[in-house]
């Protein structure tokens, strides 16, 4: 396991999920594979709670499930992005965004008065 | 919202195919895990393995899936549920006994609420029940607070029509129900006694209540003496006595002779605002003049109370304003009455009169008063009982956990948590409990049924929904309450070890047991309290019942003479009964009879303010006198010894002076020291003084019942009193004969005498007199068997935790007989440890009851020639308590003795 790897903080394995279904449909080991690569390594999902929030997002709407064929043409359980889900990628996104801005101006701010 | 709910339902219905999607697409994902892994170059088995730990626990992943679907919950309760049953199919021995202990405890509990309910709890069935109240009012006499509930017909007239507050009120008679009988050939069961109730005409308005046939009673029918000979039948007897025939409406009645016509029938369901009475038929209450045969002034006068007042409160009025209002109202009327003549006692105690309202949208609370205090006891005592029975069956499971101790093992290193386990072994033991509550409810079907007819009063006792509920919480809390101590304890300790252990070893059992032998400690503690308080009861019967009452209640039958359509009244009723008299002593068999105007504990009573001679009361001090008419041979009839003087005699007529036989306790209390005889009493302060001379002294004799003492007593001669027996006597037969025998004697010997004549209510004195212990033997019998109940459940327990020690040290017994230890030794090893265990429970117990008998004192008329902290009683208990304690014991010493040592070591 890679020692730089960063425990995903609460609320925000959510976010990645909806950020990487929003390019194309995917089914779960690709999701994982997908973060992981994007994060440059630094992000790994667990898969113990990788499928616990799949079916969690499911069940709210926000991303929905179909049988298909996968790259090597076995089947697989793929998930999309609803249109509320969509919805709810800005604005959790945004909301991100707001919470990291401000994050950092406190941190800045702190390391200036320090 | 929607969509959440579509997927769980789908999660929920088609759960095979959920559950295959879910294990094709994790495995899905494990196989491209592990082909990513062998394109890096490991091989598959390596790849497959480090894929495997990488996932994780399976299992639990897909819980967490099931969770995330929202059926997590669900789901495991399906599967605890069944996982359960597969349980208890294995161990059907283990399950019949706790359903079964269980059972006797919930089914006690459900029959003693079942009751309480419909005594106590459930509104009448009638509109808005909550907004009904009950006037009643408190008053002080000698320094003692009182409460009254009857009323006159003026103070009901003043009430009824000058209050804003209320949307109605109604008046109904206090008294015994009314002997009525169907009058026409009509009724299928013509001469059938039904029971009647004098109401105003409001009574129905009041109530909501519209009759199903025909009319209620018009505002107009409440005035006039006896103008309106009327009634409303209730349903039951519509359907019972003229099934249900629609023409019913102005067929007759007749109630005491007086000829009714039916003008309605009421809705099924309702018989009245009595809980525990139940009514046939309403009569407007002017009748009661004409039926009772009473005097006018009944309908008329301040003095004669007679009424409970029911009201319906307006919407939006309070109960404190209504009662302030209805107060201040009261007040006026009192300040209007001319109580000049009265005592300054009687003045004072007139004063301190408050009027208030009692809720009573369960009716009248003559249930509550009679059997609230009763039944409160009872079900304390069976709540005791459940909880000696839930640790039985806490027991029980104790000693199944340790057997599946490998099996709980199994399954944490399987992957289940702490929490998850307990709510499993939790779902079994409220399974069990859910299980004997079902089987409780047949029970308790049965056991409230045998419990209104022990108290003879007419109640419906079917399960209503409050009871479901209350049973349904019963049921869970035992399962709770049975489980959580067991189940916390299997499923917190260190598994590995039970693991690595082989099945019958024998460590890490002390935690189990040490639970088992406290939770046995404290059934025997309980149980101690339950058969102390059921003893103290039984003793209490026994005292009443065998106290010397100042008669002999052996071989007297009473009945009612009434003077019926005889043409005598008033004083010339005496020589007919007098003559009566004659024939009955002369018939065969009897030794003597004689009348009265009450008889011994038949619960009526006549008491006067009373005047005597040389006797001055203290400023304040209420001399109120018993009396009560008797004809000649009255004290001769009874076996009441009489003390000093004479007894009344033929001498003893209208123009020869009144005479009276006063009792010991009067001629203590009031001639102490001198000789009473001579002197002289009278029966108003006010009135003429030297009214009566007494005569004599009697022996003291109970008069209203058993328990009160013996009240100073005045016994007067009817035959000299005005106006006489007009309202018939009671008489007094002492026989040998059958009561079967004597009654068709006495019935013809009437007949024959006068066919005008009335003979009703037969029956023994000592019939009366069981019957005022009715309360009593109620208690006696029921605490008698919840008390066996607790006794045995409690034994069952101590039974289980010393064949279940023996049973895990029969290695260690082995051994200690092959060292040398007789079996003598052994024997009275297994006996101590039980009677350690009862006496270490006995100790708690008999504390506890110490401190229960003051809760008990307070409430000493349950109790009788008894004290509740008796420590005769609780000794003895105890004792009796170690005594079964040591048989409980006995089967698995027994089988401890006949451990052969070879046999037990090569056991391991």
């Amino acid at each position: 396991m890679a020692a730089d790897r960063i425990d995903l903080p609460q609320g925000t394995l959510d976010l990645l999920i909806l950020r990487t279904l929003a390019l194309e449909p995917l089914h779960g080991w690709a999701i994982s594979e997908r973060v992981q690569q994007l994060s440059s390594d630094v992000l790994r999902i667990q898969q113990g709670s990788l499928y616990p929030a799949l079916h969690r997002l499911e069940r709210r709407g926000w991303i929905k499930a179909r049988w298909g064929a996968s790259e090597n043409n076995r089947r697989a359980k793929f998930y999309e992005l609803t249109k509320s889900g969509r919805r709810q990628l800005e604005a959790e996104t945004d909301a991100w965004e707001k919470l990291t801005a401000a994050v950092a101006q406190v941190l800045g701010a702190a390391r200036e008065g320090a | 919202m929607l969509n959440d709910l579509l997927i769980r339902l789908r999660s929920l219905f088609r759960r095979s195919t959920v559950e295959a999607e879910l294990d094709d697409e994790l495995q899905y994902h494990l196989e491209r895990q592990v082909e990513k892994y062998v394109r890096s170059g490991l091989t598959r088995e390596e790849a497959a393995r480090r894929a495997r730990i990488e996932f994780g626990g399976m299992e639990q992943v897909r819980e967490d899936c099931r969770e995330a679907r929202g059926v997590g919950l669900l789901y495991q309760l399906l599967q605890d549920t069944r996982y359960a049953l597969r349980i208890f199919a294995r161990s059907p021995g283990f399950t019949s006994v706790a359903v079964l202990t269980l059972a006797l405890g919930i089914g006690a509990n459900t029959a003693v609420f079942s009751v309480i309910n419909a005594a106590m709890l459930r509104a009448l069935p009638v509109r808005e029940p909550e907004q009904l109240v009950q006037v009643v009012f408190s008053g002080r006499r000698d320094n003692t607070s009182f409460v009254g509930e009857s009323f006159s017909v003026p103070l009901f007239r003043e009430l009824e029509h000058s209050n804003q507050l209320f949307a109605g009120m109604a008046a109904l008679d206090s008294w015994d129900a009314i002997e009525t009988r169907a009058a026409d050939e009509g009724a299928t069961t013509p001469g059938e006694p039904m029971k009647g109730q004098f109401v105003s005409a409001s009574f129905f308005a009041t109530l909501g209540i519209q009759p199903v046939l025909g009319r209620a009673f018009l505002p107009e029918e409440d005035t006039g003496d006896g103008a309106h000979p009327l009634a409303v039948i209730s349903y039951a007897t519509w359907e019972h006595g003229y099934a249900r025939d629609p023409n019913v409406l102005g067929r007759k009645l007749t109630a005491r002779g007086v000829p009714l016509t039916i003008i309605g029938v009421a809705p099924r369901n309702f018989s009245g605002v009595n809980p525990g009475k139940s009514f046939d038929l309403w009569i407007p209450m002017t009748m009661g003049v004409k039926v009772m045969g009473r005097e006018p002034a009944l309908l008329t006068e301040f003095s004669y109370n007679w009424l409970s007042l029911i009201g319906r409160l307006k919407p939006g009025v309070s109960r404190e304003q209504a009662a302030e209002r209805l107060d201040t109202l009261f007040q006026a009327l009192q300040r209007q009455q001319d109580t000049s003549a009265w005592s300054k006692a009687e003045q004072r105690e007139f004063l301190t009169h408050r009027m208030y309202l009692v809720p009573a949208a369960q009716g009248t609370d003559y249930l509550r008063k009679e059997y609230g205090r009763p039944l409160t006891v009872l079900m304390s005592m069976v709540a005791l009982v459940l909880l000696i029975a839930c640790a039985n069956a806490a027991n029980l499971q104790l000693a199944r956990a340790s057997t599946r101790r490998r099996e709980i093992a199994v399954r944490t290193a399987l992957g289940a948590r702490g929490w998850r386990l307990l709510r499993q072994l939790l779902t079994e033991s409220v399974m069990l409990a859910i299980a004997a509550a079902v089987l409780g409810m047949l029970l308790a079907y049965w056991g409230s049924r045998a419990l209104v007819a022990m108290m003879s009063i007419t109640l419906d006792v079917h399960p209503d929904p409050r009871v479901l509920v209350f049973t349904t919480l019963v049921a869970l809390l035992t399962g709770i309450g049975s489980g959580l101590a067991p189940a916390i304890g299997a499923a917190r300790k260190d598994q590995s070890k039970a693991l690595r252990a082989g099945p019958a070893s024998a460590m890490d059992t002390r935690t189990g047991s040490r639970l088992g032998r406290a939770l046995t400690a404290g059934q025997i503690a309980l149980s101690l309290v339950v058969v102390f308080c059921a003893t103290l009861l039984v003793r209490t019967l026994r005292n009443l019942e065998t106290l010397d009452p100042g008669f002999n209640r052996r071989n007297v039958l009473l009945f009612h003479l009434d003077p019926g359509k005889s043409e005598a009244t008033g004083p010339e009723l005496v020589p007919l009964f007098e003559r009566l008299m004659e024939r009955l002593n002369a018939a065969p068999g009897v030794r003597s009879a004689s009348y009265s105007f009450i008889t011994p504990i038949s619960g009526g009573g006549w008491d006067n303010h009373t005047w005597m001679e040389g006797y001055t009361p203290s400023d304040g001090e209420n001399v109120d006198i018993y009396l009560n008419g008797v004809g000649p041979n009255y004290f001769e009839t009874l076996g009441t010894p009489l003390l000093a003087g004479r007894s009344f005699g033929p001498n003893d007529t209208r123009g020869s002076g009144m005479k009276t036989v006063i009792n010991q306790t009067m001629a203590r209390r009031y001639f102490a020291g001198r000789n009473p005889i001579g002197r002289h009493i009278g029966k108003w302060p006010w009135a003429e003084k030297k009214e009566f001379e007494i005569v004599g002294v009697v022996g003291d004799a109970k008069y209203t019942s058993l328990r009160e003492e013996v009240p100073p007593t005045a016994y007067l001669y009817v035959p000299q009193l005005d106006p006489g027996p007009t309202q018939g006597v009671n008489v007094e037969v002492r026989s040998s004969l059958s009561l079967a025998s004597l009654t068709s004697e006495v019935r013809e010997t009437v007949k024959r005498f006068d066919s005008q004549l009335l003979a009703t209510d037969f029956k023994t004195l000592e019939q009366q007199v069981d019957e005022s212990l009715e309360v009593e033997r109620l208690m006696c019998t029921v605490s008698t068997g919840f008390a066996v109940l607790a006794l045995l459940l409690a034994c069952i327990g101590l039974y289980g935790v010393i064949s279940y020690s023996v049973a895990r040290r029969t290695n260690e017994i082995g051994l200690r007989m092959a060292l040398g230890a007789e079996k003598r030794d052994v024997f009275r090893m297994v006996i101590g440890q039980g009677l350690r265990l009862a006496v270490v429970g006995l100790a708690i117990g008999a504390a506890c009851a110490m401190m229960l008998a003051r809760v008990l004192t307070s409430a000493s008329e349950m109790l009788y020639g008894v004290r509740a902290s008796d420590p005769a009683t609780l000794v003895g208990v105890s004792l009796a308590l170690a005594f079964t304690a040591v048989l409980a014991c006995l089967v698995p010493a027994l089988r401890a003795m006949s451990i052969d040592p070879m046999t037990a070591l090569r056991y391991e």
